[in-house]
Order: structure tokens, then C-alpha cells, then sequence
């Protein structure tokens, strides 16, 4: 064994002699893999001149400065001092009473961050094996005591190689995470020739260890200390001496003598009962309530549904011609009204006299400026206002027409027939307004159209009132149905209710016949007399029931199922 | 006791001086650690016997090794603190020396990576502005600390800059700060929940990993090359402390709308705070980088 363990220190990066050597001994496999693999890893990841440099040493060391556990501890070889710390390594050739070059100061201080952080690890890591070592006297003394049967050794140096693998798998300046279960390992592997009893203990400590590390140390090459193996960070808080992860990892089972299995208790299947509860509402009997409640849904049935449709009444145009003509009159109420109609009609036949139709009679509007439209005293300023702006606007056939049939509306408005030279303009205007808009496509021909008849909206009226009748139709029998299929009901609860009763009477009978009989007693004539009669209403009630069953095929199917576990 | 330049130069060659000699120590403590962990080593290997003393005295070693360190880093803050202090009085002297573009990139960069690195001793968690680890509530910058301020542009835009602290105002709770970008020569009073004061310490990956921030995190991050922070998810963690962070920006030209990944310092991520405008970013979206 200890020829291996030469040889793993003679072993290169490669860690082939230890590579080797490592299947013949199966406890040195573990930290054979570790600590070559381990070598690699001290070194930072900068380090390709390494190997130049193991060579051209002088030192006879080892290579790796680790424990037989795999752990690296970290420590800044001379040799490479001049790699890594360039700064340092020129400030050192100068002599100690000499002053530090000021340019050298920044990167001084990052060397000597570099330091402070490796002595800092270094310190965990040492920390970490004087612990360890600790608490295995410890243990050794309280093993000494009460000796338990080991599980066979070999199981650790499995578990020493996947601990010592799993170190390896996070790499940089010292990598306690493998290595901290490895030193625990490795002592136990050195308490192993002693005492095989305290391998077991460890076992399920190393378990643990091991899952912890796998965890942890196969994320994916992050930093051991990164905040993934925060979770570990937490657990270690509590041994206030110790914050590495996973070195310290593998102290924490030391500490505790077994690992608390959570009490997995299997919780109450509460979801029956949570369905009954919830289902409860539905199979409550039936109440007057109840009863109440489906009579007001069928008085909402009782009346008409929707409001008889008034007759059509006068058209808005009219109400609102006859509005502005009272607007306009200066006159009293009566008489205004009287006028408006008078006037209307009057105006109506103008309309209809005159040749000008529908059509030019908007364009007329339209072209016209509203201040046209006013007081008949002030017809004969529109009359020529209108025949000037006739002759001044003379651009298009439209407006030639328009301003004429202006002045043609203007004079007919005015009941004053004049311009009735101007009319022959007016001729056949409608027919051409008719014309020029079809062909520009801004009227379509059906428009045209008489639809005056048709009264869409109470069209409407009719079919959505017939909808909503034949829907309504539909709820009131159903409730109608509901209402009677409740009442029965409540009759039956009634009837159950008593025939209840009289079981539990019936029972009692029973009872005391037990007692009379157990007291050797003989019952007398009335409890006889009792127990016929209550025999006798438990039957009738029953028949009862099953005649009211009887009656409600369709209800009582349901109904008839529910009452059989009863009776 | 303001410094003069030569009082400063002195002092700053006394503790070039301390660090030269602690050098040395180091070194001399470097080689017996070696040593004693080599014999250690052999010790584990062959015999129970030693071990315990022999780990005994390594840690002793290492403890030594350590505090000589800290002493020469010690020495290393010093200087850089008498440092800005002689630049701090320069400016306020009044002589601003115009700095180009590229220099007060590489001025960045440089702050950056020299700032120093926490490591913790065993048991110590990382504290408050180390790495990720936030201010405590009420933490204040002092005069000479970055931070990183939401400051309005010239078009009323809000945008995280990268700044440095002139003063604290007490009494109005606002910070009086100036973009390190002095051509802006602007300065801008603002409230304290508009101030992010940047880690004073970076994390050491290998030792406090818990003080980094985890992967897809949402971060402000300093897009390179600029003075200014945006909105960006932590893709890559620095392996090493001196390795960067590798940040996805925000951008709205990429398909997935976030671009390819850019090496930023630990000092300049720092935890995303959402503005009022709130859901898009902190301070504007990268379309055009």
C-alpha cells in the first residue's frame, strides 16, 4: 500500500502511475483519481507552463501538496510565484528597505488579493482536516464504548471514489468539496485498520455527504462558492467556525450522531367528506321555503311579458314640423297650433303643386342659407337675394339648376308665383337631378322604392316578443312541474317524518322487552297492546309512502331509490 | 488638515515603503507555509502521529500569512484614499482638468478593478456594499464615494448615472452629487432614494460566493463604455475576483429583447430599482447601443 501511495506522489498531471496503480488497491482508488486529477486542478487554469516549470524545479517535493484524501490545500508554490504573481515576484528582488514602485501598486494589490484569498481557503481547508480529525478522536473514543456491526469496508472506498470524483468535478484553487469528503474518508479509511465498527456511522453520514456534493459539486463548473451551493452555505451557518461549503459539508455529519429521517406522516384523506359537504345543499329535504320560493318564480310567468305595442302615432316629421311652425308663430297657444296645422297643410300642398320633388327640394335646402328660411315678411329680400345670386353663379348645370329651383322654392315659399319665368328651368328638374345622381352612383335605385308601409321596427317587436313567449311558455310549465313534484314531496318528508317516529318508539319497545326479559320479568298486556299498535301505524304509514311512490312514476324513481336504504 | 502635494507624496512614499518590507515578510511567511504544509502533507500520508500539531501550527502559519497581507493591503487603501483625497481638494480648488473620453473610461475601468476585495475570515459573512449586499437604511455616502444617481438628462429624461458624491445634506435628506463625466459639468441635488451608493469592496468568488448576485438576476449594470446604468439580467457569474460579470441589456433591437452578453465590473452591478416609469427598465431602453 504505501509503495502506491509513493507511487501517486512520483505520478504526473496525467496521473498515470497514479491512474495505474489505483485499480490494484481498492481504498487508495478513490484518492488515486482525486489527487492526480486533483494535481490538475491546484493549478490555476492558466497554468500550461506548469508542467515546464514541475520539471525545471529543483524541489524535490511532491507535485501536489495534498492529504491522502484528495484534499488540495492551497498554497502558493515558489515556483510559481513568478507566474502568478509577476508584480510581487520583481518587488521582491529589491531589497526590503527599498520603496515599492508606484506604478506597481495596482497590480500589488491584486496579487496580493490573490494571496489573501489563497491563505484565506488555506485556512478553511486546514480548519476543515483539524475539525475532522477532531471529531474522529472523538468518535473513536465514544466507538470504543458501544461498538456497532460495520457493513463491510469496502463499500468505503466506493464511497471515497465518488466522493474524491465528485471534488474533482469543480476545479480552481482548492477544491475542499471533494476533498473535504475525502479527508473525512481518508480517516476514515486510517480509523478503518482500526476499527471497522465506525465505518457505519460514517456510511450514512457519507450518504448524505455524498448527495450534498453531487448536488453541489455537479453544477456545472461553477464556482464551489458560488451562490448555487447557497443551500449548503445556509446548513453550515450554524457551526460558526466553518463557512465553506462543502468542506465543511463533510464535517456537519460528524456532528450529528444520525441523520433525522422527516416524519412522513400520510395526511387525512379529507375529500369524501369534503364532497358530501359539498353535495349537502342539494339532498336537504324539502321545505315550505322552498315551496315559497317556486311560487314567486311562477308569479314573474303570470302576466303579460312585454307591454302591448301602441298604434302607430303621426310621423316624427310632421310633430316636428308643426313644433317649429308654433316656434316661429308669434302668436298665443291655441291659435298657434291652429295656424301650424293651417300652415302645414297649406305648405304641403305647396309641395306637392310645385315641380320640384323630394330630391331638389334637400339639394335646395342645402344650397340655400338657413337665414332664407325665415319670416314671410321678409320674402321680397329673399326674392332678390336669391335672383342675384342666381345670376352670379353660373358655373354648372347643378347650381344653374339648384340656385334656379332656389328661386322657383323661394318664390313658391313665398306663395308668390312671379318668377314664373324662371320655371321653365325648373322643368323636369326633379327627373334630372334623379338622373345625374344615379349615374354618379350616390343613390341606388331601390331607394326609389316606396317602403313608407313597412314598419320595420314593429316587425321586430313582433318576432322578439314571440321568442321571448315561447321561452316563457316553456319555464312556467317547468316550474309548474317542479312546484307539484315539491309539494308531493313535502308530503312524503311529512309522512317519512312520522313513520320515523313511530321506529323510534317502536324501539324503545324493543328495548325494554330485552330488559323485562333479561330481568326475567314478564311484559304486561299494555306493552303488548303498545307494540301492536305501533306495528300497526309503521305498517300503514309505509303503505303509504309506497302508494304516494307509486303516484310519481317519473319523480319517485329517483325519489324511490333514495327512501330503500331507509325503510 | 488639508494635504498639501508634498505631505502627500510623503506620505504616500512612507507607505510604498511599508508595503515593499511587508512584501518580503509575506514572501519569507509564503515559504515556511509551503514548507510546514509539505511536511504536513507527508505526515498525513505516512503517520497519524504528528498530524494535529503540524495542523496546528500551519493554521498558525496561515494566520500569520494572513494578517501580514491585510496589513500590506491596508497600506495599498491608504494611498489610494490619500489619493482622492489630493484630487478631491484639487477640484474643489477649482483647476478642472478636462479628462478625455478614453481616459476617463480607462479611469473607470481601472477603479474597478482595483477596488478592494473582501475576504472573509473563517465565520465572517460578506458585510453591507460588499458585492451584492445592499446598504444598510440608513447608510450614508461620503464625500468621494460613487454612487449611482437617477439625474434628469437636458431633455427631462431620467437615467442612472454614474456619479460622485460632493456632499451630504442633512437637513434636506438629499445628496449633492457630480456626473464623473465632467464635461456634463452638472450637478445635481438629489433626494437620498434616488442615490444608489455603489459596493465599496468586491466579492471574492472562491470564498463569499453568497455575496454575488445569483444568475438571471434583474441588475442595473454600467453599460461599457459609458457613464450611464441600465437594465440588464446577470447571464455569467465572475469565477475568479478579478474575472467581471457577463450582463444580458436590455434592448429592444434583439428578437429576445435582451443583447448579447458584456463584461461588466462587480462594482457597477448593482441591484435593479425600478423608476416611476417603471415597468420598462431604470432608465430608458437600449434600442441602438
Amino acid at each position: 500500500m504505501s509503495a502506491n501511495l509513493k507511487n501517486l506522489k512520483l505520478g504526473h498531471f496525467g496521473g498515470g502511475g497514479g491512474g495505474t496503480s489505483a485499480g490494484g488497491a481498492g481504498s487508495s482508488s478513490g484518492f488515486g483519481i482525486s489527487a492526480s486529477s486533483g494535481g490538475a486542478g491546484k493549478l490555476p487554469s492558466n497554468g500550461t507552463g506548469g508542467g515546464k516549470s514541475a520539471s525545471a524545479s529543483a524541489s524535490s517535493e511532491a507535485e501536489v501538496l495534498a492529504t491522502p484524501g484528495g484534499v488540495i490545500i492551497p498554497v502558493i508554490r515558489t515556483r510559481d510565484v513568478p507566474r502568478l504573481l509577476p508584480t510581487i515576484a520583481t518587488a521582491l528582488q529589491r531589497p526590503s528597505d527599498d520603496h515599492l514602485a508606484a506604478e506597481d501598486l495596482d497590480a500589488v494589490q491584486l496579487e496580493l488579493e490573490q494571496m489573501l484569498s489563497n491563505v484565506a481557503l488555506r485556512t478553511r481547508v486546514l480548519k476543515a482536516e483539524y475539525d475532522s480529525l477532531d471529531k474522529d478522536d472523538k468518535r473513536q473514543d465514544r466507538r470504543k464504548m458501544d461498538r456497532v456491526p460495520g457493513s463491510p469496508p469496502c463499500q468505503s472506498s466506493m464511497l471515497n471514489g465518488l466522493l474524491g470524483i465528485g471534488g474533482t468535478s469543480s476545479t480552481g484553487v482548492g477544491s475542499p468539496s471533494g476533498g473535504g469528503g475525502g479527508a473525512s474518508s481518508s480517516s476514515n479509511t486510517k480509523r478503518k485498520r482500526d476499527e471497522p465498527t465506525g465505518v457505519r456511522k460514517k456510511h450514512s453520514s457519507m450518504t448524505i455527504l455524498k448527495q450534498q456534493g453531487g448536488v453541489s459539486g455537479s453544477a456545472k463548473h461553477q464556482a464551489k462558492n458560488s451562490p448555487i451551493a447557497n443551500h449548503t452555505d445556509d446548513s453550515m451557518d450554524y457551526l460558526p467556525t466553518l463557512v465553506s461549503a462543502n468542506a465543511s459539508g463533510s464535517v456537519l455529519p460528524h456532528h450529528q450522531p444520525q441523520p433525522q429521517l422527516p416524519k412522513v406522516s400520510v395526511p387525512k384523506n379529507d375529500t369524501p367528506n369534503k364532497f358530501w359537504l359539498s353535495i349537502e345543499p342539494f339532498c336537504m329535504p324539502l321545505t315550505n321555503e322552498d315551496l315559497r320560493l317556486i311560487d314567486d318564480l311562477l308569479e314573474q310567468y303570470r302576466g303579460p311579458l312585454v307591454p302591448p305595442v301602441p298604434t302607430l302615432g303621426p310621423h316624427y316629421s310632421t310633430v316636428w314640423a308643426q313644433e317649429d311652425m308654433k316656434a316661429l308663430q308669434p302668436g298665443g297657444a291655441r291659435v298657434k297650433s291652429q295656424n301650424a296645422s293651417a300652415m302645414l297643410k297649406k305648405a304641403e300642398g305647396m309641395v306637392e303643386e310645385s315641380i320640384t320633388g323630394p330630391l331638389t327640394q334637400r339639394l335646395v335646402s342645402a344650397l340655400m342659407e338657413e337665414s332664407l328660411l325665415t319670416l314671410p315678411s321678409e320674402q321680397a329680400a329673399v326674392g332678390e337675394h336669391s335672383n342675384s345670386t342666381t345670376s352670379s353663379s353660373n358655373e354648372n348645370t347643378h347650381s344653374h339648376s339648384s340656385s334656379s329651383a332656389a328661386a322657383a322654392a323661394a318664390a313658391a315659399a313665398s306663395g308668390n308665383f312671379r318668377s314664373l319665368s324662371m320655371l321653365k328651368h325648373g322643368v323636369g328638374i326633379e327627373q334630372r337631378l334623379k338622373k345625374e345622381l344615379l349615374e354618379n352612383g350616390l343613390i341606388d335605385p331601390s331607394e326609389f322604392a316606396a317602403h313608407e308601409d313597412v314598419d320595420e321596427v314593429l316587425l321586430e317587436i313582433k318576432r322578439v316578443t314571440a321568442e321571448i313567449s315561447s321561452v316563457s311558455q316553456f319555464n312556467s310549465e317547468e316550474l309548474k312541474r317542479l312546484r307539484a313534484a315539491a309539494s308531493e314531496e313535502i308530503k312524503r318528508i311529512a309522512i317519512k317524518r312520522k313513520l320515523d317516529v313511530v321506529d323510534q318508539e317502536i324501539l324503545e319497545c324493543y328495548k325494554r322487552m330485552l330488559q323485562y326479559r333479561a330481568k326475567r320479568k314478564g311484559h304486561t298486556i299494555e306493552e303488548k297492546q303498545e307494540i301492536l299498535r305501533l306495528t300497526n301505524e309503521q305498517r300503514l304509514l309505509a303503505d303509504q309512502l309506497e302508494r304516494m311512490q307509486l303516484h310519481l312514476p317519473s319523480a319517485g324513481g329517483s325519489s324511490g331509490s333514495l327512501m330503500e336504504p331507509k325503510m | 488638515m488639508p494635504l498639501t502635494a508634498e505631505s502627500a507624496a510623503q506620505q504616500i512614499q512612507d507607505r510604498l515603503k511599508d508595503i515593499q518590507q511587508h512584501i518580503h515578510i509575506v514572501d519569507e511567511e509564503r515559504r515556511r507555509a509551503e514548507n510546514s504544509i509539505s511536511s504536513l502533507v507527508r505526515s498525513l500520508h505516512a503517520t497519524n502521529q504528528k498530524v494535529k500539531p503540524l495542523l496546528k501550527a500551519s493554521l498558525l502559519e496561515a494566520s500569520q500569512e494572513e494578517a501580514t497581507i491585510r496589513a500590506a493591503l491596508a497600506k495599498i487603501h491608504e494611498i489610494r484614499s490619500i489619493r482622492n483625497e489630493r484630487r478631491i481638494q484639487a477640484r474643489n480648488a477649482g483647476n478642472k482638468e478636462a479628462i478625455r473620453r478614453g481616459a476617463l473610461m480607462k479611469m473607470v475601468q481601472l477603479s474597478a478593478q482595483t477596488l478592494p476585495l473582501f475576504v472573509g475570515k473563517l465565520g465572517e459573512r460578506a458585510p453591507a456594499l460588499c458585492g451584492a449586499i445592499p446598504a444598510e437604511g440608513n447608510y450614508v455616502a461620503k464625500v468621494g464615494d460613487n454612487v449611482a444617481a437617477l439625474a434628469k438628462g437636458i431633455d427631462e429624461e431620467e437615467n442612472w448615472i454614474l456619479a460622485e458624491v460632493v456632499q451630504f445634506l442633512h437637513r434636506q435628506n438629499k445628496y449633492d452629487v457630480i456626473d464623473i463625466d465632467e464635461e456634463q459639468k452638472d450637478r445635481h441635488v438629489l433626494s437620498k432614494r434616488k442615490v444608489i451608493p455603489l459596493p465599496l469592496m468586491r466579492a471574492n468568488p472562491e470564498t463569499d460566493g453568497h455575496a454575488l448576485f445569483p444568475k438571471d438576476t434583474v441588475v442595473m449594470a454600467l453599460y461599457p463604455q459609458t457613464t450611464c446604468f441600465y437594465k440588464a439580467i446577470v447571464h455569467r457569474l465572475p469565477q475568479t475576483a478579478t474575472e467581471d460579470y457577463e450582463v444580458l441589456f436590455e434592448d429592444s433591437s434583439y428578437m429576445n429583447g435582451y443583447a448579447e452578453p458584456l463584461p461588466v465590473a462587480q462594482r457597477y452591478v448593482i441591484a435593479y430599482r425600478p423608476t416611476k416609469k417603471g415597468a420598462s427598465s431604470g432608465s430608458g431602453n437600449l434600442s441602438s447601443a
